[in-house]
């Protein structure tokens, strides 16, 4: 699938809306700016928060060889982290609640500890459909990327 | 280490782990870097902050028409909101818990600074900085930005500072909720407050100056003999902050005493 489809899905089902979407474009503008290697997914990590509404707070944008996070807080900097998948995935912790697994509701929420190489960390949270997405992004792109057990 | 010997910045995350079953990793930093950018923004759109460059401004008016001198040194902008980095996060947290910690080994006052409770506790996450020409100015803006928080709503803390290495300011902490994530799930509410110093233009002058020898003595400690060893970097600094505000006193005594006459005469 073309690298926008899949960005244009993660969007969708986090809801995303202007600024944020266009900080997103900025952070697909840079990821390609500074490698060749395409992408092949994204989610956007978010969460609900009352009177705020739903908080974006990052976008993760996956090639096969690495991950990148770019944070959507500030719209004056760019803050983006590349960790390469090289060293693999070290460690993967899911929790969830009122989500099934099979279709999400307003009420479902995932919360993903990612543990890469040297104890680096990411965290991708997801309400409602993005649930859906999250879970597919897992099992196509995250988990594949696990690292067989090894010395360090 | 000995339970009572205080840890080194270097020994600092495993003597947190060791003696609190806290850390202050990566994992840490991730929830800070979107905390407080949180917390910017909030603080950004608040109607307190949208309101204090007028107030500002009317402050400057007002202390003109009372003392024939201006409030400011030049014309006071927007102030611009600062955010504390991590790592200047991480080493006050440091200082807080063992460095200038006086119940050591014991807790602070308030309790130790961990996550997430810190939020609360570091009260410089955001802070923005108010230069005004004379010293009374400090005590003045201060009175200004409580009322200002009064009628937003806020609870306000003024704390004089006066350090023995020569830093003088006025800081006025403003407390207001924010929404930062949650520990699990959704947002969580803090309470936290935006740090607004006041100082003088000579001492803003010698804080730009003196920054780096500042910083060095926060990570590594102050040296405890400064006030002897005049070819220490300390001697020259400290106590050119300390003349400065002998100066700043004087100046204000000598304005004080044209005020007088002028009113007379």
């Amino acid at each position: 699938m073309p690298n926008d489809d899949r960005v244009s899905q993660a969007l969708k089902a986090a809801g995303i809306a202007k600024p944020a979407r266009d900080r997103v474009k900025r952070a697909m503008a840079i990821y390609e700016a500074l490698t060749d290697d395409p992408l092949v997914d994204a989610v956007v990590s978010e969460y609900p928060s009352g009177d705020l509404g739903r908080i974006h707070e990052s976008v993760w944008l996956f090639s096969a060889s690495h991950a990148s996070v770019s944070s959507l807080l500030d719209a004056d900097e760019d803050d983006l982290d590349f960790v390469p998948f090289q060293a693999g995935i070290r460690h993967v912790v899911i929790r969830t609640t009122g989500y099934d697994w099979a279709k999400a509701d307003e009420k479902s929420r995932i919360r993903v500890e990612i543990w890469f190489a040297h104890e680096r960390y990411g965290e991708i949270k997801a309400s409602g459909v993005n649930c859906d997405w999250l879970r597919d992004v897992l099992r196509r792109t995250v988990l594949p990327n696990l690292a067989v057990l090894g010395s360090d | 280490m000995s339970p009572r010997s205080r840890p080194t910045y270097e020994e600092y995350p495993e003597w947190l782990g060791t003696a609190l079953g806290a850390s202050i990793g990566h994992r840490e930093q991730v929830h800070y870097e979107a905390s407080s950018q949180l917390i910017q923004q909030q603080t950004l759109q608040s109607g307190f902050w949208s309101s204090l460059a007028t107030d500002l401004v009317e402050a400057n008016s007002e202390y003109l028409m009372e003392k024939a001198s201006p409030l400011f040194a030049a014309t006071q902008p927007q102030p611009d909101l600062v955010r504390k980095g991590w790592e200047s996060f991480r080493l006050k947290t440091y200082r807080k818990n063992v460095r200038e910690n006086a119940r050591w080994p014991k807790a602070p006052k308030g309790g130790w600074v961990t996550f997430p409770t810190w939020y609360s506790q570091v009260g410089d996450i955001v802070r923005t900085l108010v230069v005004v020409k004379y010293l009374d100015g400090m005590d003045y803006v201060a009175g200004r930005l409580v009322a200002l928080a009064r009628q937003h709503g806020l609870r306000s803390r003024v704390d004089p500072i006066a350090r023995h290495e020569g830093y003088y300011a006025t800081h006025v902490n403003v407390i207001g909720g924010a929404t930062i994530p949650g520990l699990e799930w959704d947002a969580l509410q803090v309470n936290v407050s935006v740090e607004i110093q006041v100082t003088t233009q000579l001492q803003e002058n010698i804080r730009q100056l003196l920054h780096f020898a500042y910083e060095v003595a926060r990570q590594e400690g102050a040296n405890p003999d400064w006030q002897w060893d005049f070819r220490s970097p300390e001697f020259r600094t400290n106590y050119l902050g300390h003349v400065l505000h002998y100066i700043e006193g004087m100046i204000m005594s000598v304005r004080e005493q044209y005020d007088a006459e002028r009113r007379s005469g």
